[in-house]
């Protein structure tokens, strides 16, 4: 049998809404779970949980055959004898020490000279090597959060928790970074439980997504199947696209990216050089329909497809196409009038290559 | 200039200072964390020193050192001399009379500290103690420091509760303050501007020192 990471627990706050929490990870390899959802939605208390920060009133939370917590018994191991490593949101790090000496404050107990190779293999691999004599006020945000890192991952903590380890950055790091921070956890081989309100972050992290809202888990699963099919308007909401598709690029040239979606062929505009499997997101919004014969139009991709259900939802409408894969658009309830689609019938949607966004799966 | 009594200050000063900081690091931390409801009968008990008149302070601790007292019994048994008019008396009151000078600083700078570095040095497999001493008295220095130096100050300083219960004996709890008093008494003026311009000088200049090392500490 193998170890896993079992919490299932409910924290209660005075005059606010209970956070209930169910989770399960393998305690043992990599893999990553991404809780995602709206800032006070209760994502970070239920990370804060996981470390021992918190102390929930009800549940359990077990670690392979330890129990970190047993409301009913009274068990609650604190934070300093979990082996975790934790990265806050504004990453929390000692101003008074330099940068190796925050690297290396929770190797205390290991004799100088290991320490002092350890120290210097974290920062070697998070390229800090240059400031390691330097205050973290000197250092800027992607290299803070770096520092931050290294000091969770120096005593190879046996559970990462990064609690929005993105949101702190600007822009174009953030983007470096998102791409970088997969590869390099993966080396550690340990599970990873991180907490963010940003999807395209979840996405390109998390194997398994837990959509959080106001204190409640309102959907779990695997990324793909979360983002792809979300159970409610609330969670297509949340995580921002409804239309994750499973692609796989055949070529670029020029700055536009041919991927193949089942039997069709999509065009999108890249950012960045992408290849292989890919996650492609497509807002339903960007989504247009067309009945009958088609026009010129500048919209790059065409794909042919059958209504198959309409959801009235305020002014709008979703609809659900089958083009071979299953896409969503939205449009208005005027235009549906207009058009006057309905179940089965045929119907071609439009997406131009800008709307497209692939991530790396 | 009365060196014996100069010598006395200094030493119930440093002996003040040093225990106040053993005593009062715990106990200031417990009042900046603590969660009990009843927290404010011992923050009120630790500032009764500010405003209540050294004689009645001195009172009460004289009494409650006098030999009638079960903590007066408990020491004459122990050291075989009472605790009233020995340095031990006075030390004893000193510690007592400054307790909010040392411990008011240390717990306002504990409580400042970011809540967040205390918790990234727990989940970095920290105790509670180790946390303490490597995380909050580091970043709380300038309010120790600031401690510190006022207990120091104000126990050169104080007279009342040193009159009270260490009576003016010289060489045993005649402190500078005491000596002053004593020389106007006598109408020796000019012994008695000279130790003035002593304290005067060593207030201020403490208090320069610590002005400026505080800006030092608030900047780097």
């Amino acid at each position: 049998m193998t170890a896993i990471l079992q919490a299932t627990f409910e924290k209660r706050y005075r005059g606010g809404p209970a956070v209930r929490a169910a989770l399960e990870q393998p305690a043992e390899g990599f893999s990553v779970t991404a809780i995602l959802g709206p800032s006070g939605g209760g994502k970070t208390t239920v990370l804060r949980s996981l470390a021992g920060l918190e102390r929930p009133e009800q549940g359990f939370i077990r670690f392979g055959p330890e129990t970190w917590l047993d409301a009913a018994r009274g068990v609650f191991l604190p934070p300093s004898r979990r082996g975790i490593g934790y990265m806050f949101q504004e990453y929390a790090l000692f101003g008074h020490l330099t940068v190796s000496q925050n690297v290396g404050f929770g190797l205390s107990g290991s004799p100088a000279g290991a320490r002092r190779r350890r120290v210097g293999e974290m920062l070697d691999l998070m390229r800090l090597g240059a400031m390691a004599g330097r205050f973290p006020r000197q250092l800027s945000g992607g290299e803070q959060q770096r520092v931050a890192l290294a000091r969770a991952l120096a005593r190879k903590p046996r559970l990462l928790l990064l609690d929005e380890p993105l949101s702190a950055l600007d822009g174009p790091t953030r983007t470096e970074l998102r791409r970088e921070l997969r590869p390099l956890l993966k080396q550690f081989d340990i599970p990873v439980v991180l907490v963010t309100h940003d999807h395209t972050e979840a996405l390109s992290l998390a194997d398994r997504v837990l959509v959080m809202d106001r204190g409640v888990i309102v959907q779990s699963g695997p990324a793909g199947e979360v983002f792809g099919h979300p159970a409610s308007l609330s969670v297509a909401r949340l995580v921002g696209v409804e239309n994750v598709l499973a692609g796989v690029v055949r070529g670029v040239s020029e700055g536009l990216a041919t991927v193949q979606v089942g039997l069709a062929r999509l065009l999108a505009v890249v950012e960045e050089p992408v290849e292989g499997d890919v996650h492609v997101c497509i807002r339903p919004e960007d989504v247009l329909l067309q009945k009958g014969p088609l026009p010129q139009s500048s919209a790059r991709n065409h794909l042919p497809g059958t209504v198959v259900s309409l959801a009235i939802d305020g002014p709008l409408v979703r609809v659900t196409l089958d083009c071979g894969f299953e896409l969503t658009a939205t449009i208005t309830r005027p235009a549906l009038e207009d058009m006057a689609v309905r179940e089965t019938h045929g119907v071609t949607a439009l997406i131009k290559a800008t709307a497209i966004h692939l991530l790396p799966r | 200039m009365d060196w014996t009594a100069l010598w006395l200050t200094l030493r119930l000063a440093l002996c003040t200072t040093a225990i106040l900081l053993v005593l009062g690091l715990p106990l200031a931390h417990w009042l900046a964390n603590s969660r009990w409801r009843f927290k404010f009968l011992v923050e009120s008990v630790v500032a009764m020193p500010l405003i209540l008149p050294p004689t009645v302070l001195g009172f009460y601790l004289l009494v409650a050192l006098g030999p009638h007292s079960p903590v007066g019994r408990f020491w004459e048994g122990l050291t075989g001399s009472p605790l009233p008019f020995t340095f031990a008396g006075i030390l004893v009151g000193s510690i007592v009379c400054n307790l909010p000078f040392a411990v008011q600083p240390f717990a306002a700078s504990f409580a400042s500290v970011d809540r967040r570095l205390v918790e990234a040095s727990w989940c970095l497999g920290q105790s509670r103690l180790r946390t303490f001493l490597r995380v909050t008295v580091p970043l709380s220095r300038a309010g120790i420091l600031t401690g510190l130096v006022l207990s120091f100050a104000h126990t050169v300083g104080e007279f009342g509760v040193v009159l009270m219960i260490g009576g003016n004996i010289p060489g045993v709890t005649r402190t500078l303050s005491l000596a002053i008093y004593d020389d106007v008494q006598a109408l020796d003026y000019r012994a008695a501007a000279q130790t003035s311009l002593v304290l005067l000088a060593f207030a201020f200049v403490t208090l320069c020192l610590t002005y400026a090392w505080r800006k030092k500490a608030a900047t780097a």
